[in-house]
């Protein structure tokens, strides 16, 4: 083997060989935590720990008369009651504007630690007590006085906007955030008003409330000896927590900040952000001289105070010919931002969003107009999917409706449009490869057609007319809804950020370390945040099969910023393409040292080094060989060192991906109906899907099903509902109706493969591609059950009431 | 949410007027209410305990007497506060005369919840309400029909 430059590293086969990658190895966090002994945040007793807890606002909208903490300071326990006045700190950073850096006026409003003047929904924090144990803290709640002046709120996006409505803040007229529009305007507007068919809907996506089994906490910690600050949090990412807590919020030089996130229980996109709570334990524990001061909040307060996703009311038009060419595509979005912004919301419903709209298809003409709304709710921002499930919704309805509208097999008007294979790299007309100094994005590879055909071969499409047929004389009716996705995940590269300022308006390359102890044994340190998805396991296999040592003699660490390197968390469905490929690079830089230092104990050229798995030979000379082990040992010792090499096997890399990836496939739904109840119930679930190449199925496989689980969930039952004065009735998980496991049929899962170009992994992502998928699918389903009734379209979630009041409405009786 | 209803109560409408009218009295009548503290001739404030679902909370209410018509017509507002829920309340009633000596009550009431409650019992306030303001006329019922 030539010596390896990093070129070579990046442009590995993107082929699985064998070895421990592509191994559906067991989960290596298993045992800990199904066994109870994971260290979750809440697990986290430190000594001398005091309880912090929040009041929150009952209120909408409302202004702070007063705060009276008197009565609470008396309570017994009680360390410190703290409002927002006390606090110097800065509002909560927005980090990512519509339109990044183009131009686009953003309104930006952000929560402060503590609301000092006014509150925009319920759950926003307006004071907080510090005492010895939680429940004290919870007691002294109820002795805070504050007096309310209630104030007209107001809580949907759309009705937001109009004339007359509740005003939130003073900079944002009409509560609006922004707009942003992406695509030909006037050729989308030339190709709609020139078509031989439009198709207009209306559409709902709905808001969700995430429920990771683990909900959010902090600990701060403040050492007055060294004037530095710890804080524990259950969060996908502690490095841009530090930044953003110590140069945006407290103003605390960054270098006194250590951000640790231990095991975290499921996130979904909810523990990428900043929150209020992070700077308020840091405060506190200043305050109380210095004890660590633990929140963690309840599944209540979860609710409210801790981000949701989703909530669009959109407006499309698809226009096209009646052959089922597609020749347009425009939509109209109000984005309901909540309140105030949470960290990255605006991102969410545009670039991620808008610029996805097309999918996977050769359309050439897309439009898209998105207004982001201040409303009197929750703010909104990152869930499972962020924007790409709301757009695949968009894109999925639209073909369904313009395929009925024409008479066209759903499945047939897919096909005609796919974007073919030859056609990557695409740059797509919804502005994907926006590009700004030169640098842009495009869709890297994509294969579309195979995963559709071996996808309606699973489900038996082809006998579905019988199938239907039979379910009639059961007195139900049968639906079946197909969902072609495309997702854009592993977002980057950073020069496409750096340009158009998006994503953090910062970098997004990820890091990895590794060393290589006397032993042989290797330790992994990685810059992205696990949060149940199985990264010591996938790393080491990683690793393992780049130094050619067994799975075993690899251990991850993470999510501490004192020893890990930097990096930008886990998030986006980007660990693997990012993260994993920096780990490849270190891996490389390990071996290339490695092979150097073999040939100085073997007296050969490094050239003349061959490596093959953990053995390091001369060429030629085969007996004249040394493992790893060996090597690691001697260069760790450092006894005999050739000239200008550094003792140590221990090496750093960053890795830029020069792309996004593009994940995609199609899933298809079958549903039964009740003709009498409207009780709709999934009957089988298909998903073929192009993840790329996979470092361990299982792991995928798994991501996979909670994926299609929680996308299901929003087609068939979530919803948050507010009432008119912004409370959040659906306040409990008593209303809110999560999916349970005997509501779903085991999925059925397959694949096709195309492994990315934009990676040395050939990796994907896939995270969230199940819940980007899976809502459309479900949806299409059940639209398909009902078009026998001539019903077009009907808002999620499909509960029984919504599908049995549609259903009598049909046939013209009474709903 | 809106509340209205009518009443019919066996009793002259001066009666009926003087008792609706007087806090200690009608106050006695409010399902939950613990004490009564009569502020000015229109102001009072109640202490009531009000269970919802599995969810209690004790409310400090304040209370309006904002308009009086005697013996027509009155409105009552009432603004009311428990840890982490508030509620706020505006009711109007009419009396007219039926016959056989029987005066009739029209009333309305517009209530709105916030906080733990509304979020957290929302199902149940409906139902809850309802019940307490049946108990409430059948207690107002009782005592001036006795």
């Amino acid at each position: 083997m030539t010596a390896e430059t990093e070129a070579d590293v990046l442009t590995a086969e993107t082929q699985v060989s064998a070895g421990p990658v592509g191994q559906s190895l067991k989960r290596r966090e298993d045992p800990r935590f199904i066994t109870g002994e994971g260290n979750y945040l809440d697990d986290i007793k430190l000594a001398g720990m005091s309880h912090l807890a929040i009041l929150r606002s009952p209120y909408a909208h409302a202004r702070i008369t007063s705060i009276d903490t008197s009565g609470a300071k008396a309570m017994p326990g009680v360390l410190a009651v703290i409002v927002g006045a006390d606090i110097p700190y800065n509002p909560l950073p927005m980090a990512w504007p519509a339109g990044g850096s183009s131009g686009v006026q953003n309104n930006v409003n952000t929560p402060r630690v503590l609301a000092t003047d006014d509150v925009k929904w319920t759950g926003e924090g307006v004071a907080a007590v510090v005492a010895e144990t939680p429940e004290q803290a919870a007691d002294a709640l109820e002795a805070i006085q504050v007096d309310w002046e209630p104030l007209p709120a107001v809580v949907d996006a759309e009705k937001a906007t109009k004339e007359g409505a509740p005003q939130l803040h003073e900079n944002a007229p009409n509560n609006v955030v922004f707009v942003w529009k992406v695509g030909d305007e006037s050729g989308t507007a030339a190709a709609i008003d020139s078509a031989e068919v439009v198709v207009r809907q209306r559409l709902v996506n709905q808001r969700l409330i995430p429920n990771p089994l683990e909900v959010r906490g902090d600990i701060g910690w403040y050492n007055p000896g060294t004037d530095e600050y710890t804080i524990w949090m259950s969060s996908q990412t502690p490095h841009i927590q530090r930044l953003l807590l110590g140069a945006f919020v407290t103003g605390i030089p960054e270098h006194k900040i250590r951000c640790i996130s231990p095991d975290v229980g499921g996130a979904f996109g909810t523990k990428i952000f900043c929150y209020a709570d992070m700077a308020l334990v840091m405060f506190a524990s200043k305050l109380v001289g210095g004890r660590p001061v633990k929140w963690v909040e309840t599944r209540r307060e979860s609710y409210q105070s801790t981000i949701h996703g989703r909530d669009h009311i959109s407006y499309l038009e698809i226009a096209g010919s009646r052959d089922g060419t597609i020749a347009g595509l425009r939509v109209k979005t109000y984005a309901n931002l909540g309140g105030r912004l949470s960290t990255i919301g605006p991102g969410i419903p545009t670039t991620l969003y808008g610029r996805v709209l097309a999918g996977c298809y050769k359309f050439p003409n897309v439009f898209c107009e998105v207004t982001g709304v201040y409303t009197n709710t929750t703010f909104v921002d990152a869930y499972r999917g962020a924007g790409r499930p709301e757009a695949t919704y968009v894109v999925e309805r639209a073909m369904d409706l313009f395929a009925d509208e024409i008479g066209m097999d759903p499945a047939e008007i897919r096909r005609r449009n796919f974007l073919p294979p030859d056609s990557f790299p695409y740059d797509n007309p919804s502005g994907l490869g926006t590009a700004v100094n030169g640098e842009k994005i495009y869709i890297d590879s994509g294969n579309y057609e195979p995963a559709l055909d071996k996808a309606l071969a699973m489900a038996g499409y082809a006998d579905m007319a019988s199938t239907k047929a039979e379910a009639r004389t059961r007195g139900k009716l049968l639906g079946v809804g197909l969902s072609s996705y495309i997702e854009v995940c592993g977002v980057a590269p950073s020069k496409w950020i750096g340009a158009v300022g998006e994503g953090w308006g910062a970098a997004m390359w990820e890091s990895a370390n590794i060393r290589i102890h006397l032993t042989g044994k290797i330790i992994l340190t990685i810059g992205t945040q696990p949060q149940g998805q199985g990264h010591e396991t996938t790393f080491s296999q990683i690793v393992a099969q780049e130094l050619g040592v067994p799975v075993e003699d690899v251990i991850v660490q993470h999510s501490d910023t004192k020893g890990a390197p930097f990096g930008y968390g886990s998030y986006g469905s980007r660990t693997a393409s990012v993260g994993g490929s920096a780990a490849i690079k270190a891996a490389g830089k390990v071996r290339e040292k490695a092979r150097r230092y073999a040939a100085h104990m073997l007296e050969a050229s490094p050239d003349d080094i061959e490596v093959d798995g953990a053995t390091y030979s001369v060429r030629g000379s085969p007996d004249k060989k040394k493992t790893l082990q060996e090597i690691s040992f001697a260069i760790g010792l450092g006894f005999s060192l050739p000239e200008g090499m550094e003792p140590y096997l221990d090496e750093t890399a960053y890795y830029d991906t020069p792309n996004c990836t593009w994940p995609f496939g199609t899933h298809v739904a079958i549903v039964e109906i009740d003709d009498e109840t409207g009780v709709v119930d999934l009957v089988r679930y298909i998903a073929v899907d192009d993840v790329g190449n996979k470092i361990n199925p299982m792991i995928v496989d798994g991501q996979l099903h909670g994926g299609i689980a929680q996308g299901v969930g929003q087609a068939l039952w979530e919803g948050a509902v507010y009432d008119d004065n912004g409370q959040l009735l659906s306040g409990t998980m008593m209303d809110y109706a999560l999916p349970r496991a005997s509501w779903l049929p085991m999925f059925e899962l397959d694949e096709t493969v195309t492994p990315s170009p934009v990676n040395p992994l050939g990796a994907k992502g896939v995270g969230e591609a199940g819940a980007i998928a899976s809502t459309a699918a479900v949806a299409n389903a059940v639209i398909d059950a009902l078009s026998p009734l001539g019903i077009r379209h009907l808002d999620m979630p499909y509960t029984a009431q919504t599908v049995w009041r549609a259903m009598s409405q049909a046939k013209g009786g009474q709903a | 949410m809106h509340f209205e209803g009518t009443v019919d109560i066996e009793a002259p409408r001066d009666r009926v007027w003087a008792f609706l009218m007087d806090p200690e009295q009608v106050g006695r009548c409010g399902p939950g209410v613990e004490s009564i503290e009569i502020v000015d001739e229109t102001h009072f404030r109640a202490r009531a305990k009000v269970g919802i679902g599995f969810i209690s909370a004790r409310f400090l209410m304040e209370m309006e007497l904002a308009e009086q018509y005697p013996p027509d017509r009155a409105v009552m507002k009432a603004h009311g506060q428990a840890p982490g829920s508030a509620v706020d309340a505006s009711a109007e009633m009419r009396l007219s005369d039926c016959a056989n000596g029987v005066t009739r009550m029209d009333w309305e009431a517009d209530v709105s919840i916030a906080g733990t409650i509304a979020s957290v019992g929302a199902r149940l306030i409906q139902g809850t309400a309802n019940k307490m303001i049946a108990k409430t006329f059948d207690c107002i019922r009782a005592k001036l029909e006795a």
